[in-house]
C-alpha cells in the first residue's frame, strides 16, 4: 500500500514543479476522492490548486451532498464546469463528449497547463496504455501513436501541448483504492454501499449508470466482493459497453 | 505488499505479449467479462481472437498483430504483486520500449524457437544492461513450432549464451516454453520430457527485489514549500533519514541538522528508501531542487564531467543538450561520441555547465541520466 501511495505522491509533487497552473479533476467518486486525499498528503494538508467538477446538473443527490460536505471539510477550491445534458442520449458516448467539451472550455478559460486525472490501468485496456504524464495537443487530442518517452522518472517537456494530463494513480487497481480508503478512512460517497441488494461500483450520472447486484454494505464487504468478482468495474456504465474501441475514440477526443 | 516489476523483451513477433497473456490466463488474473469483450470485438472486426489482444488493446495493434505501446498487467500472488510489462519489439518503437523497460527490476528475454536470435533480441539485451537490470532469464518460446525438440532448444541456448556473457549477464536460466499451449509457463509440459528444470512462473515468482533501505542514505530534493517554516520536499532514494541527524547537501556542501521530518499532518522520527517526505532544517537556508542530501562522510560523487554507456533513441542535432540526473538538470556539451547514431549504443562523455550529483553505484535514478534536445528525451545512459 505504501509504495503505491509514495509513487503517487512523487508524481503529484513533480506535477507541482512542472506546471504553472495545475488543477485536479474531481467527480466525487472513489478514485478522485482518494486522489484529493493524496493531494492533501503530498502538500501537507491543504491542496494548493483548484478541483474541477464537471456538472451536468443531473448527478445523484447523494453525490451533490457528498461534494458539499467535503468542500467544507477539506477546504477545496472548487471550480464547476457546466456541461449540457442532451436529452437524446441513448448511449453514454454523448455524455462523455459533453463532459470533454465542458472540460476543454474551463481549461482554456482558466489557462490550466496541467490536469490531474484519476484513471487507472486496470480499468480499461486503453487506459493501461497511458503514461503518468500525457500531453494533449492544441485540439485537446491524445496522440496515442506518438507518446513521448517516460524513462525512469524522467519525462519530456511538452512544448507543443495545450495541456498535460497527469495520472498519479495509474498503477493502482480497484481493490487497492478500497483497501486504501479503509486504511486511511477516506470519505466515501454512500452510493457505493448496497441498498436493497444493489450498489454502484462506478458512478456516472443516473441515466447512464446502473447499480450492480451486491450485498456489500461496508468497506470490508466491498473488498471481499472484489476479491472474487469476474465482472469489470465499469460494467454498469453504458458508454464502454457499446464497443471495445469506444474508449479509445473518446480518449483520443479528450475524454477522461 | 512487495511489487516486482518484470519486463518482457525481445524481437517483434517472438511472443512477448502472448507469453504475458498466458501467464495472466493460467493464474486466473483476467476477468471473464474482459475476455468476453475482447472476443466479441475481435469477432466484429472479422479477426480471430489471439491471447495477445489482452495486452494489445488498441484497435491498430490488433489489426496489425503488433504491440505499439507499452502496458502493464499484474498477477497478485501471496504478498507480491508481479507487474508484467509488455513492450513493442519493433525498432521504430524503441522509445516506447524504454518507457516500459525502465520500470523493471528483472527481465525475461523472449526468443522464438523457430526464428532464433534476431536484431532486436540483442538490442533489447544491451538496453536492459544500460537500464541497470541485473536479473534476467531467457524464455525460448514457440517450442511447439519446432516439435518440442531438445536439439533446437539447445542450439539457441548455445548461441545466445556467449552474447549474454558479452553484455554482462552470467548464470542465466533458460526455459523452453509455448505461450500458445502453456508448456512450461505455469505447468511442466508432458511434451518436453527431456526438460528437467523449473517453469517460467517459478522464476518470476522468485524474483527478489533489492531493498534500498540498507544502502547509503540519499535524499533527492524535489521542491521547497515556503511557509512559517521552509519545508524541503523530496524522496529518500536509499538508506534511512532520521530526525536530529546531521545532513549535508551537494552541490554547495551545505551542512545542517534535521529539526523535524514531516509526513502529512504529523511528524515522524525517521523515513526510509521510497518515502516522500518534507524536512525542516535548524538553519534557514535555501536548498534547491536537484540537490542531494547525504550523511556526513558518506558522500556521493559530484562533478561537471559525466561518462558511461548510453543508448541514443534519436541522433542529436546539436552538441548542446540538457542532461538530467536525479532531479537535477544542467546544460551539457557532448565531448564524445563525435557522431551519435540513432537506435545504437555508445560510450559517452559530456561536460556540464554546473556540478551535479551522480552515483554510479546507485540502482536508483542517481545512477541514470537522460539527455534532452528541444525538450524531448533522445538518449538514456548510466554513469561510470
Amino acid at each position: 500500500m505504501e509504495s503505491l501511495e509514495q509513487k503517487s505522491i512523487y508524481v503529484l509533487r513533480e506535477a507541482k514543479v512542472k506546471f504553472k497552473n495545475l488543477a485536479v479533476l474531481w467527480s466525487m467518486g472513489k478514485d478522485s476522492t482518494t486522489m484529493l486525499y493524496l493531494c492533501r498528503k503530498a502538500f501537507f494538508g491543504k491542496i494548493p490548486f483548484p478541483a474541477i467538477y464537471i456538472d451536468n446538473g443531473a448527478d445523484f443527490k447523494e453525490t451533490y451532498n457528498f461534494r458539499d460536505k467535503l468542500v467544507k471539510e477539506w477546504q477545496i477550491q472548487l471550480i464547476t464546469a457546466k456541461a449540457e445534458l442532451k436529452k437524446d442520449i441513448i448511449s453514454g458516448t454523448a455524455e462523455g463528449l459533453n463532459k470533454a467539451e465542458a472540460l476543454q472550455r474551463v481549461l482554456e478559460e482558466k489557462k490550466f497547463d496541467g490536469l490531474i486525472v484519476s484513471i487507472r490501468r486496470d480499468e480499461h485496456g486503453i487506459r493501461a496504455k497511458e503514461r503518468y504524464f500525457s500531453p494533449r495537443d492544441k485540439k485537446f487530442k491524445w496522440d496515442f501513436k506518438n507518446q513521448p518517452a517516460e524513462i525512469f522518472n524522467y519525462v519530456s517537456d511538452f512544448k507543443e501541448a495545450s495541456h498535460v494530463r497527469v495520472h498519479p494513480i495509474l498503477h493502482w487497481s480497484e481493490i487497492d483504492i478500497w483497501r486504501y480508503t479503509k486504511e486511511k478512512n477516506v470519505p466515501v460517497n454512500e452510493l457505493y454501499f448496497s441498498k436493497n441488494g444493489k450498489r454502484y461500483r462506478s458512478i456516472g450520472y443516473p441515466e447512464s449508470t446502473v447499480p450492480v447486484n451486491s450485498e456489500a454494505k461496508n468497506l470490508d464487504e466491498i473488498i471481499k466482493e472484489l476479491e472474487t468478482t469476474q465482472t469489470t468495474e465499469r460494467s454498469g456504465r453504458s458508454q464502454d459497453k457499446e464497443k471495445e474501441y469506444v474508449m479509445q475514440k473518446l480518449r483520443e477526443m479528450g475524454y477522461m | 505488499m512487495k511489487e516486482v516489476p518484470i519486463v518482457f523483451i525481445g524481437h517483434k513477433d517472438h511472443g512477448k505479449s502472448s507469453l504475458i497473456a498466458r501467464l495472466l490466463l493460467d493464474t486466473n488474473s483476467v476477468k471473464q467479462s474482459v475476455l468476453k469483450d475482447i472476443k466479441s470485438a475481435d469477432k466484429e472486426e472479422g479477426k480471430n481472437f489471439e491471447i495477445a489482444h489482452i495486452l494489445d488493446s488498441f484497435k491498430e495493434e490488433r489489426q496489425n498483430e503488433m504491440t505499439i505501446d507499452s502496458t502493464t498487467a499484474s498477477i497478485r500472488r501471496g504478498s507480491g504483486v508481479y507487474q508484467l510489462i509488455d513492450v513493442p519489439g519493433h525498432i521504430e518503437l524503441i522509445s516506447n520500449m524504454l518507457t516500459g523497460a525502465s520500470l523493471a527490476k528483472a527481465a525475461i528475454l523472449v526468443i522464438s524457437a523457430d526464428e532464433g536470435i534476431k536484431e532486436q533480441t540483442i538490442k533489447h539485451l544491451e538496453l536492459a544492461e544500460i537500464l541497470g537490470i541485473k536479473n534476467l532469464a531467457v524464455a525460448i518460446n514457440k517450442i511447439d513450432l519446432i516439435g518440442y525438440e531438445k536439439e533446437g532448444f539447445l542450439k539457441i541456448v548455445s548461441k545466445i549464451k556467449p552474447i549474454l556473457q558479452s553484455v554482462g549477464f552470467n548464470q542465466i536460466q533458460f526455459f523452453p516454453v509455448s505461450a500458445k499451449d502453456g508448456s512450461n509457463v505455469i505447468k511442466k509440459s508432458k511434451s518436453t520430457p527431456w526438460y528437467k528444470g523449473k517453469t517460467l512462473a517459478d522464476f518470476i515468482f522468485n524474483v527478489k527485489v533489492k531493498n534500498l533501505k540498507n544502502e547509503k542514505m540519499r535524499f533527492l530534493v524535489q521542491d521547497r514549500f515556503a511557509g512559517p517554516e521552509n519545508i524541503i520536499v523530496g524522496r529518500v532514494e536509499s538508506g534511512t533519514i532520521k530526525k536530529g541527524q546531521e545532513i549535508c547537501f551537494f552541490p554547495g556542501n551545505i551542512k545542517a541538522k534535521i529539526k523535524f521530518i514531516k509526513d502529512f499532518e504529523k511528524e515522524i522520527k525517521k523515513a526510509s528508501a521510497g518515502q516522500g517526505i518534507g524536512i525542516v532544517l535548524d538553519k534557514d537556508i535555501i536548498i534547491e531542487r536537484g540537490s542531494v542530501g547525504f550523511e556526513k562522510g558518506v558522500r556521493p560523487t559530484t562533478g561537471k564531467i559525466l561518462k558511461g554507456k548510453i543508448f541514443w533513441i534519436d541522433s542529436a542535432k546539436s552538441r548542446k543538450l540538457i542532461c538530467e540526473c536525479g532531479n537535477a538538470a544542467a546544460q551539457g556539451t557532448i565531448l564524445s561520441p563525435k557522431k551519435p547514431i540513432a537506435s545504437a549504443k555508445s560510450l559517452y562523455k559530456i561536460s556540464l555547465d554546473k556540478c551535479i550529483v551522480y552515483d554510479p553505484e546507485s540502482s536508483g535514478s542517481l545512477g541514470k541520466i537522460v539527455l534532452k534536445e528541444d525538450g524531448k528525451i533522445i538518449a538514456v545512459g548510466n554513469t561510470l
